[in-house]
């Protein structure tokens, strides 16, 4: 009886420093994961005020909330120029670039990732090859490359280019989630009657969702923010897109800054939702169940 | 509903040599069981009934038809895996439904048949859920399922049960031996498990690197066992070899001569050895099984010029049966005693070699002596 007491008392003597450790532990973790959320939340907000206010409030006060909420300045920029337009044009070109994208690097990397040839290796370290190359390195041959096929000031222009340098990167991520999928899901889609197609498309392709939510997200965010290459290859206003459109609120004298924060945000927005969305497949452990474990 | 027909079929990867010279005639409704050690080409030799695998020589004929050509989606075949591979982004309905909506069933049909299988397999409250919520014996469940709704000519199962806990394994064994007899279909099934081969198949192959050792039913095989290998892989404990050499005396009786003991060949086993008389004075390997040596003290009877002396290492006692580890000098020899057997750790026991059952192999090509 007393033994077991002895024992009870000390169970409790090595339990309460224990349980008082992990209290400090939670609270040191959680301290620092809202730290780092304020350091992230905090331009967004500074963002979202701002574009509430004109500009001789944002002069007087930059940090204070704005004197009065309405969207004007909201309705102002969509109407003003052609900002409907360009964000048109912005949404166009980034999901066509990044449906592109998607189709021909999964593709790409199902077969480097799959498939037994000989120059397997070869074409797939000429892919990562392309990851060390900066793309803007290349913008004389590809102004003249986009001159010669007549591509000049047309989207497509900006199309191929953003999908061209998204592969290399695209084709390496997903290649290596090709890889970890067991032969035997291949063998038993080819059994129960699938095409290679169909062995591809709705058996592999749904299992590797994580990756191409990860090649979406890594090459959307650059596309949709890119100012160089519309620069560069678009002269027509009704063709422009966002980064370059908004250059109307630089005036040369004289910067509207409320309504360029207004612009900025609702240029955000695609991307807001887009992480929202998309983060949930960052997360989820698809393959999970497929085979044991 | 088909036979099986594996003509000459060899599979080389480069240099290597999977499978060698394979000749299997299987009948329709058979349940054959491919078994060897892992590397047996045992995996390879299913595969390529498959069609996952291309074969380099030879014919493989399904019914009448030849289909070396034949991609897998057209040989009606139905393939479970050791690992399951169950479509992880489908709950267990569609898992099963899969194959019959690529070939285009109806709705209804597919409806029925699933069921159908999933009550077979008692699965019906899971048909929602997908594959990361079931247990390792649901996801096997799922993946015959997954096989029987197609009612293909022939099942193929690669090591479905290597995967389960030793429990489950024993329970799905006679599930699946029920599953054939009910679906009368051929199954040819892999395993490297001889427990599996001896329960399950009607017939057994024997493999060792790539060649086909021994074909036959799982008792022809236990008792007249072609060479060494088959003999040591069939049979748990499995079978003790001792290297002897024979004897023939005055009287024309034979004998097993080793340092440990010297035991008379009994005159049946005599003439049923008919090369017996080339081994004279030579050396064999002398093959006994556990469950044929006996502990003299309980077998009061037992021929006494097939009994001697023999310390006793280990005694392992199990409930049903005690196996004991005899020390004959230069190697060890388990036996599997009845449970009424006294005998200790490091004990001298009278054990008694039922001779009659004893196996004779070639030291040069450990083939068994004809």
């Amino acid at each position: 009886m007393a033994t077991r007491l002895d024992l009870a008392a000390e169970r409790k003597a090595t339990v309460a420093p224990r349980r008082w450790r992990a209290a400090v532990g939670k609270v040191l973790i959680y301290g620092g994961l809202t730290l780092l959320a304020l350091i992230f939340v905090y331009p967004l907000f500074l963002m979202v005020i701002t574009a509430f206010k004109s500009t001789r409030e944002i002069f007087l006060d930059p940090f204070g909330l704005p004197s009065r909420w309405s969207l004007e300045p909201f309705i102002t920029v969509w109407r003003r120029a052609n900002f409907s337009t360009y964000f048109r044009n912005s949404v166009l070109v980034t999901a066509a670039s990044t449906v592109l994208v998607l189709t021909c690097s999964s593709l790409a990397a199902y077969a480097l990732g799959r498939y037994r040839f000989r120059l397997n290796n070869a074409l797939y370290i000429f892919f990562l090859a392309g990851i060390m190359i900066p793309i803007r390195l290349g913008v004389l041959p590809l102004f003249l490359l986009m001159r010669n096929l007549n591509l000049l000031d047309t989207h497509w222009s900006l199309i191929l280019t953003y999908a061209a340098s998204g592969m290399p990167m695209s084709v390496f991520l997903l290649t290596g989630f090709f890889r970890t999928l067991p032969r035997e899901l291949e063998y038993a889609a080819r059994i129960d009657g699938c095409s290679e197609f169909q062995t591809f498309f709705r058996v592999m392709l749904p299992l590797v969702r994580p990756g191409l939510a990860t090649v979406t997200i890594v090459n959307f965010v650059p596309w949709w923010n890119d100012f160089f290459f519309p620069l560069l290859f678009i002269q027509s206003d009704e063709l422009k897109t966002i980064p370059l459109g908004m250059t109307i609120f630089f005036g040369q004298y004289m910067t509207d800054w409320g309504l360029l924060f207004a612009g900025m945000l609702i240029a955000s927005l695609p991307l807001l939702l887009l992480y929202l969305v998309m983060s949930r497949q960052f997360i989820e452990g698809l393959t999970a169940g497929a085979v044991k474990g | 509903m088909a036979k099986v027909v594996l003509e000459n079929v060899t599979k080389r990867f480069g240099d290597v040599v999977a499978v060698k010279d394979a000749n299997i005639d299987i009948p329709d409704r058979e349940f054959v069981v491919l078994v060897g050690p892992s590397g047996c080409g045992k995996s390879t030799t299913l595969r390529m009934v498959a069609g996952l695998e291309e074969v380099t020589e030879g014919n493989i004929y399904i019914g009448d038809t030849l289909v070396n050509d034949i991609p897998p989606k057209d040989r009606d075949i139905a393939m479970v895996f050791q690992n399951y591979a169950l479509y992880p982004h489908m709950d267990v309905y569609n898992n099963m439904a899969f194959g019959l909506k690529l070939r285009k069933f109806p709705k209804d049909e597919i409806d029925r048949r699933v069921k159908e299988a999933a009550r077979i397999l008692g699965i019906e409250n899971l048909l929602h859920r997908k594959p990361k919520e079931l247990s390792g014996g649901q996801r096997q469940r799922v993946a015959v399922g997954r096989a029987i709704v197609r009612e293909p000519k022939v099942f193929l199962m690669d090591e479905p049960l290597s995967n389960l806990d030793a429990k489950l394994r024993v329970q799905m064994r006679a599930e699946l031996s029920k599953l054939h007899n009910r679906l009368q279909t051929t199954i040819i099934y892999v395993t490297h498990d001889q427990v599996e081969a001896m329960t399950m198949g009607d017939r057994i192959v024997v493999m060792k690197d790539g060649v086909i050792q021994q074909i036959g039913a799982p008792l022809e095989i236990y008792h007249k066992p072609k060479n060494i290998f088959v003999a040591g892989f069939i049979g748990s404990p499995a079978m003790n070899f001792v290297e002897v050499v024979i004897r023939k005396d005055e009287q024309g009786r034979y004998w097993v001569e080793h340092e440990a003991f010297k035991l008379r060949i009994p005159d049946e086993k005599v003439r049923e050895l008919q090369d017996l008389p080339k081994y004279v004075d030579k050396k064999a390997v002398f093959g006994i099984r556990p469950e044929n040596i006996e502990d003299a003290a309980i077998v009061p009877d037992g021929r006494e010029d097939a009994t001697f002396v023999a310390n006793v290492d280990v005694v392992e006692p199990m409930g049903a049966e005690i196996f004991a580890y005899l020390n004959l000098g230069d190697q060890s020899v388990v036996a599997r005693f009845d449970p009424a057997s006294t005998v200790q750790d490091g004990q001298q026991v009278r054990v008694y070699f039922q001779m009659e059952k004893m196996y004779l192999f070639d030291p040069e090509t450990e083939e068994a002596v004809a």
